[in-house]
């Protein structure tokens, strides 16, 4: 048997302080790793997110809830703005492309979205499968709407009105798909999108439909803005430069916002840094009370053990061979801990992506680069030598005498 | 001592004297022991034996003398070359055994050969608990086995590393008469059987009669 084979059985004798070690340590290490490779993915994820939209346009109000609501399509819309005001101010070199978005209408939840062919421009986008719309009620489908609603090209779906699955569906206006997307990676992949005129068609011939049954006949008895209307306006620019400009531009008009992705983005997880600086500090700390644990315990089984570690030196042990016993208890806790923490974080870490996607549409691609796992095995190394630290010295130190007199 | 006697000892005693608190308080008589033969180191409580026993273990340091095993004196050692000598070259049994309990019967004896930095032969470990009656106890854990097991053990352990010399402190202390004779006959027939000299450090005086030669601790105070 080695000295490490020695330690592995010490350890099996107190399994259940071990094992209270191993899940401290590594609930710790999954806090720190969760906190800083989530905050580090999550603005990679947004910002894949909105794709190639440099600004959106729209009502006077939050920027932020702009940003939400046509960028990354993970809001309610608040309000309209005309297009062709809209179309006035972007009316700049510096704009590439623009398209409107039109929301409030959903098949299964997934959003369908009034816009024009311009909206492919400005997320850069390729048709994988079948064409563009050329007429109303005609549906191109994003890659993962299409595979989650099992969309095919030739299929009908009928759209329900709001955001959500609900039962007020416009039956009487069944779509066609016409076309499926390549994956962008972008929110763009979870809409479905169709000609703008076709939103407000189907709204007008609902409202119409709808005052029909009441039995009304004021033509201005609807809830829906003229044709020329739309949630929003996404646009992409030519020069990066359009960034300083553009939303400023906008802004000054009296009814207008812009809104920047990027800049709204950063703001918001500004605001949630401190709950990740605060989730960091938790997972040290745990990291820390599991090492002193470890090493408490180091301690107290080194002292009840001084005749075992007394009889390893009158065996002809030398000084480091003894401590090796105790720096190999500590490198097995916290090896465990290691493996283990590894894998909640990576569960912790699937389990936020699965939710991210689910509940926003976000795409958390957490990754571990060579320097943030050298940092993690380091962490772990400094930590578990502080635990054997004093443990390993009291074995050192550890006299025979007493033992062969006792 | 002559010069033949000194050329076959295994270990030769000379001129150790013990100090306790800085004083002086006892000697050891000269002796020289040649392989396979027995000695017990014979005094009351408190005169010396134990610490005399640590001394020629090379565990604790005499006031003047040394002790030479197979020719090379202990005592000129460096601490780490003594530290793997003793691991080496001698056998220890204590008086209360110290098993390791967390690790088996035969994980015992093989830490006693990586203690002395050595690689452990799993046909000698099968050899000695086979001699030693107890074969069937490789697997089990220290702990679970009896006081009369544990006892075969430590001079199991003790032999692992074909030691020159075994020494034990006090080992028939706490043991009625059969049981003190049969561990001695134990010890004097497993060390013999391996070549190996006994040294017993005890205050009993059933011992006397099972050892090949005795000598009394010299009170110095």
């Amino acid at each position: 048997m080695s000295f490490v084979g020695l330690a592995f059985a010490y350890l099996r004798r107190r399994w259940g302080q071990a094992l209270l070690s191993v899940i401290v340590g590594a609930l710790g290490l999954a806090a720190v790793t969760v906190a800083v490779v989530g905050f580090d993915a999550l603005p990679r994820a947004a910002r894949n997110a909105w794709g190639g939209v440099d600004l959106v346009v729209g009502p006077k109000g939050s920027a932020l809830d702009l940003v939400l609501c046509c960028a990354l399509h993970v809001s309610p819309p608040h309000g309209i703005v005309s297009t062709r005001e809209v179309a006035a101010v972007l009316a700049n070199p510096m704009v590439r492309s623009s398209a409107p978005i039109a929301v409030g209408d959903n098949v299964s939840g997934w959003r369908i979205v009034g816009t024009t062919p311009a909206l492919l421009e400005v997320y850069r986008a390729k048709i994988a499968a079948g064409a563009i719309w050329t007429d109303k009620l005609q549906a191109v489908a994003g890659a993962t709407a299409a595979r989650a609603l099992d969309l095919k090209l030739g299929d009908s779906f009928v759209g329900a009105h709001g955001l959500a699955d609900s039962d007020e569906q416009h039956e009487n206006f069944p779509y066609k798909v016409v076309g499926i997307l390549a994956p962008t990676g972008s929110a763009l992949d979870r809409l479905v999108l169709t000609d703008i005129e076709t939103v407000h068609h189907v709204h007008a011939e609902q409202a119409k439909h709808e005052r029909a049954e009441r039995g009304s006949t004021d033509e201005h008895d609807h809830a829906d803005g003229p044709s020329d209307t739309a949630t929003a306006v996404v646009a992409a620019y030519r020069l990066p430069t359009a960034a300083a400009f553009m939303p400023r531009q906008v802004d000054a008009t009296e009814t207008l916002t812009g809104a920047s992705p990027t800049f709204e983005i950063a703001r918001l997880l500004s605001y949630l840094r401190p709950v990740t600086i605060a989730a960091t500090g938790l997972g040290l700390l745990l990291v820390v009370i599991a090492a002193s644990g470890a090493a408490v315990g180091l301690m107290a089984t080194m002292n009840a053990r001084t005749r075992d570690l007394a009889l390893l030196r009158a065996l002809g042990a030398s000084r480091a061979k003894i401590a090796t016993v105790a720096v190999a208890e500590a490198a097995l806790i916290g090896s465990a801990a290691l493996v283990l923490g590894g894998m909640l974080s990576f569960a912790l870490l699937a389990v936020a992506r699965d939710f991210l996607a689910e509940a926003t549409g976000l795409v958390l691609q957490p990754e571990l680069d060579v320097e943030q796992i050298a940092w993690v095995l380091a962490g772990t190394i400094i930590v578990i030598l502080a635990a054997a630290a004093f443990p390993a010295l009291r074995a050192m130190h550890t006299e025979i005498e007493e033992l062969l007199q006792s | 001592m002559s010069r033949d006697r000194a050329a076959t000892a295994v270990l030769a005693s000379r001129g150790l004297t013990l100090a306790r608190d800085g004083r002086t308080f006892a000697a050891l008589p000269d002796f020289d022991l040649p392989p396979g033969r027995s000695l017990a180191i014979l005094g009351a409580s408190g005169s010396g034996k134990s610490t005399a026993l640590l001394a020629l273990a090379g565990i604790r340091a005499p006031q003047s003398g040394d002790v030479e095993i197979e020719n090379r004196a202990l005592w000129r050692m460096t601490a780490p070359a003594r530290d793997q000598f003793r691991g080496r070259r001698i056998g220890l049994v204590f008086q209360s055994f110290h098993l390791i309990e967390a690790v088996s019967v035969a994980a015992n004896l093989g830490l006693a050969a990586r203690c002395a930095g050595l690689r452990p032969d799993a046909a000698r470990i099968d050899h000695l608990l086979d001699r030693l009656g107890i074969g069937t106890l490789r697997r089990v854990r220290a702990d679970r086995i009896s006081h009369g097991q544990a006892q075969r053990v430590a001079v199991a352990r003790a032999l692992f590393n074909r030691p020159a010399v075994v020494l034990a402190d006090e080992p028939t202390s706490a043991l009625d008469d059969a049981s003190a004779q049969q561990l001695l006959a134990l010890l004097k027939e497993s060390t013999s059987g391996e070549g190996a000299a006994l040294i017993v450090a005890t205050h009993d005086r059933r011992v006397i009669d099972a050892v090949d030669a005795t000598i009394e601790m010299r009170g110095l105070a």
